[in-house]
């Protein structure tokens, strides 16, 4: 089983908080890109791939028009073994969504829309530099609702420069009233090269740090109660929508990753085409993560990403099976002292993250690397 | 010889021992009415605002009796507080007799009880006396039952008086001539050998001790040999306190009185040792006092690490005439260099605190207190750890000890119940309870673990008793107690000074507030810590300083992983960074915080 993503680079607007590669759109580039990109899903044709999931993410793929959609579906089709229920996504941002866009998506075959809300309050989405406004998140859930796409997700960003506990919980009672399928739920990170990273001081970064836990533990405790289940440490799901794409990757499963920038793992070896545009289109030249290919780091990576998975955790059978050497042989030790410190729990065949743990789960996760 | 008469005043905490002292004073003419400052025994600050005596003092006064003849009167004083047992065991020893002083309201009480035992130990003469009889609860007939049937006196004997109101002072000054029998006479060819009950340091004349001769003489330019220090002194000056030092010629065999002979180092001039001539000097010295042990310890450490040489000093000057007073170096990762001490008990270790601030000006920081457990270990020796962090480890001992005191509570009876509760929490064991006469009054005794009375238990008797319970304690002994040593891990390192020993009843409990002390004080870092408390390797209560947002939760998804693992491995290099500086650093005031960790705070 695997996972196909298709990167989208352009935007018509970069936002403040964004490090993703992504281009100014313009159509002439856009119809250059989809030719590549159809040559390039060719070029790793296979019978035996066989496909539970395709993600289209960007950047802006609602910019993708509707021919777009059709040509670069039927060649995923055409070139791989795409399942009868596979998970279709697009990323899409609320002004870009029409009720005609909606259909032709959902007639293209994509049964999943995963939106960026990130804030129900204006003003908010004024700072993070998002064009949509409150208005465009009710029209386009209605507009794709109607289309007849019924696994709809959300993604809300979180501890913004100046925003209350009040604000955030206000933002969570807007979301559930959407009723939708998913949640995913960003910390605002405040990166150097973006926007934000540019006008912020130390200072105030260091303000926004002290309420983050808590907002974190808020969000965990309300969406529980109305019926998501918490299954991944950004990520709440209706039971039974966890999203099959991204489990991909937290399982340790291999993906095709097509377009500038993608990133592919084929089960051992981690790779990335080249975010130059111009050097993916002339031959595709990616690069390799040569670590990935060492064994301490693979085990390390598969530990770290399972434990993401809040429920499922690290099972100690599969790990065994997959690197022929017993879990707590390689990290024995440090499960116990991290259990101890009541970070990690016990569950005899299975290893999760405590609750408390969730929220400074970096700092477990690189225990688990090589010195 | 035939003239002197050394006594002492033996009375409970507020009983009335200083009045009573000041009255004689002024009886005998020894200070004149408008220079009496109230109290005047009780030279030190401290002792007058505390109502108590803590250091002992004598005075030398000339009083004509009704027979005629004119004595000196030699009046000793003793602290009242049986924290300060050794003390009083020191100046009786320069007496032969004892004023006991009894409430004429409350009665006798145990501490009254232990210093008469001293008293009656040394076989001094004791001279009952009824004090506060002008007060509107006084019982003086009751109190006589008391005499007869506690301590086995004549109740005739007693004399009743108000050394407020100034009555039956003749009377009590008249009892000491008549009763009180004179020194042992025709010692005065003897070699000398003098006993010091006390000494104290004055930075003009150096150490000036406080001797009671017992045989010889003691003159100005005499050469002498303290008898356990082997030190050679020569006498500056002789002399007796009036209470104002007045130089004499010489000191005789029965005599109270001071000796300056110059000495700036206060090791030269022990408590407790004898002084004689050198060459030529007695064969034994005197039997020196029975050496008290600490009960209660704490670190004390300055503020200022640049004041550790002189909180030694201090230390050593006031250990100069307080013997029981203990000390060595003792150093803490938070707190720096400072010592950890021995004392009485916690009025003592109060006091000691006090003094050093005071006296000294020192800026100290106490730890909580603690008690010396007496560890029998596997193979079969007998250890006595005063500091939690010295514990051995739980498989290299058979059993653990701690010190258990009689605790005597006083309470009006609508409280018992009150009383009874803390008693339960504090583990401990009920022995006896007695009404008062007119019902209104409890007598509770118990046994309890030194170590619980140490925290809060004054407080909360206070507190839920409205003020009104009195309460005493004596040590009875070494117990066997299920004891546990509690360590507290920071980031996986155990923390000595953060070690206690309690009982394991309460270590889950302690664990857990110590723990969620310690998480409310750390500051937050760019990495979380784990806080833990543990008995031997079993971890029985633990907490998170959660980490700034740095390590907080991200998305991560099929791009990002080879990214994140790299952000990741970035993070790691620079926790190994930290581990090699060190481990994490406390602050010290959150260590002060759980030192002094109250319950119920």
């Amino acid at each position: 089983m695997s996972g196909i993503y298709i990167h989208v680079p352009f935007c018509k607007h970069k936002c403040h908080y964004c490090t993703f590669y992504s281009l100014p759109y313009i159509r002439e580039d856009m119809e250059y890109y989809i030719s590549k990109i159809l040559t390039e899903i060719e070029l790793h044709q296979s019978d035996d791939a066989r496909i539970e999931s395709v993600y289209f993410g960007g950047g802006t793929p609602s910019l993708l028009s509707n021919e777009d959609f059709s040509k670069l579906i039927s060649k995923i089709k055409g070139s791989f073994v795409v399942l009868e229920d596979a998970e279709i996504t697009i990323e899409v941002n609320p002004e870009s969504v029409t009720k005609e866009k909606a259909l032709a998506w959902r007639q293209a075959g994509i049964n999943r829309v995963s939106i960026g809300i990130q804030s129900f309050m204006q003003e908010e989405l004024g700072k993070l530099g998002r064009v949509h406004d409150v208005s465009d998140i009710y029209q386009a859930i209605f507009d794709i609702k109607n289309a007849g796409i019924s696994n709809i997700s959300g993604d809300l960003i979180c501890g913004l420069p100046k925003q209350t506990k009040e604000d955030w919980q206000a933002n969570l009672e807007k979301i559930i009233k959407l009723d939708l399928e998913h949640i995913s739920i960003y910390p605002l990170q405040i990166e150097e090269n973006s926007e934000f990273g540019r006008s912020l001081d130390q200072e105030t970064i260091d303000k926004l740090d002290d309420n983050m836990i808590e907002l974190m533990q808020i969000t965990h405790t309300y969406l529980e109660n109305n019926g998501y289940l918490h299954y991944e440490i950004a990520n709440y799901a209706k039971a039974g929508f966890e999203s099959k794409h991204n489990l991909i990757y937290w399982k340790y499963k291999p993906y095709y990753g097509f377009g500038p920038a993608a990133a592919s793992f084929d089960g051992k070896v981690r790779m990335q085409n080249s975010s130059s545009f111009a050097k993916w289109a002339n031959g595709f030249s990616k690069e390799i993560d040569l670590a990935s290919k060492d064994k301490k780091i693979q085990m390390a990576e598969y530990t770290f990403l399972a434990l993401r998975l809040l429920r499922r955790g690290l099972v100690k059978s599969s790990f065994e099976s997959k690197f022929g050497i017993s879990f707590d042989s390689v990290y024995g030790k440090l499960i116990e002292e991290l259990i101890s410190y009541g970070w990690i729990i016990d569950l005899e065949d299975l290893y999760i993250l405590s609750e408390e743990a969730m929220y400074f789960a970096n700092q477990i996760f690189a225990e688990f690397l090589p010195d | 010889m035939e003239q002197i008469r050394n006594f002492s005043i033996i009375a409970h905490i507020d009983h009335g021992k200083s009045t009573l002292a000041d009255r004689i004073l002024e009886f005998t003419g020894a200070v004149q009415d408008r220079d009496m400052q109230e109290q005047l025994l009780d030279s030190m600050d401290l002792e007058r605002e505390r109502g108590i005596t803590i250091k002992l003092q004598a005075v030398n006064m000339s009083y004509t009796a009704k027979d005629g003849n004119t004595y000196q009167l030699n009046l000793i004083d003793t602290p009242g507080h049986v924290d300060f047992n050794y003390e009083v065991s020191r100046s009786l020893a320069a007496c032969e007799g004892a004023i006991l002083v009894i409430d004429a309201a409350q009665g006798i009480e145990a501490q009254t009880l232990a210093n008469l035992y001293l008293a009656l130990e040394q076989d001094l003469t004791i001279i009952p006396v009824i004090n506060k009889i002008d007060l509107p609860g006084a019982d003086p007939e009751r109190i006589k039952e008391q005499i007869a049937d506690e301590i086995g006196l004549d109740p005739d004997d007693a004399i009743e008086i108000s050394a407020k109101m100034g009555i039956g002072i003749e009377e009590v000054v008249e009892a000491v001539v008549k009763r009180v029998p004179p020194p042992t006479s025709g010692l005065e060819d003897k070699p000398l050998r003098a006993l010091i009950f006390d000494s104290h340091y004055d930075s003009y004349r150096g150490v000036i001790a406080y001797v009671r001769v017992v045989e010889g003489k003691i003159e100005s330019k005499q050469k002498i040999q303290m008898m356990a220090s082997k030190e050679r002194l020569e006498i500056d000056e002789v002399g007796v306190f009036t209470p104002l030092m007045k130089i004499k010629q010489s000191l005789k065999p029965g005599e109270v009185g001071y000796v300056i002979t110059g000495a700036k180092d206060i090791n030269h001039v022990r408590v407790g040792d004898t002084m004689t001539y050198f060459p030529n000097g007695a064969e034994k010295p005197l039997p020196g006092y029975q050496k008290v042990t600490p009960m209660v310890f704490c670190g004390l450490y300055p503020t200022q690490g640049a004041d550790y040489d002189f909180l030694r000093d201090a230390l050593e000057k006031l250990q100069l005439n307080d013997a029981s007073l203990t000390f060595e170096p003792e150093n803490s990762v938070a707190l720096g260099f400072g010592f950890r001490c021995g004392f009485l008990g916690l009025l003592h270790m109060e006091i000691i605190q006090e003094r050093l601030e005071r006296e000294y000006e020192l800026d100290l920081i106490a730890t909580a207190p603690g008690v010396a457990y007496k560890v029998l270990m596997a193979d079969g020796q007998t250890l006595m750890i005063e500091n939690p962090s010295g514990m051995p480890e739980a498989k290299k001992r058979q059993h653990i000890e701690e010190p258990y005191v009689l605790a005597t509570i006083f309470t009006p009876d609508e409280y018992i119940g009150n009383v009874m509760e803390i008693a339960r929490e504090k583990r401990a064991i009920y022995k006896d309870m007695v009404y008062s006469n007119d019902g209104r009054r409890v007598k509770l005794v118990y046994e309890i673990p030194l170590a619980e009375i140490l925290y809060d238990f004054f407080d909360q008797l206070k507190s839920k008793t409205r003020g009104y319970a009195t309460f005493d304690y004596e040590f009875i002994g070494y117990r066997k107690s299920e004891l546990v040593k509690l360590d507290i891990l920071v980031n996986g390192e155990s923390v000595d000074a953060l070690s206690t020993i309690l009982h394991e009843d309460n270590a889950y409990y302690k664990g857990r507030q110590l723990v969620q002390k310690l998480r409310s004080l750390l500051p937050r870092k760019q990495f979380s810590i784990p806080i833990q408390a543990a008995i031997g390797n079993k971890i029985v209560a633990r907490e998170t300083v959660a980490a700034l947002r740095k390590n907080v939760l991200s998305k991560c998804y099929g791009g990002d992983i080879s990214r994140k693992r790299k952000l990741l491995e970035r993070q790691r290099e620079g926790k190994k960074r930290m581990k090699q500086v060190g481990n994490v650093e406390i602050p010290q005031d959150a260590f002060l915080a759980v030192l002094s960790l109250d319950d119920g705070k």
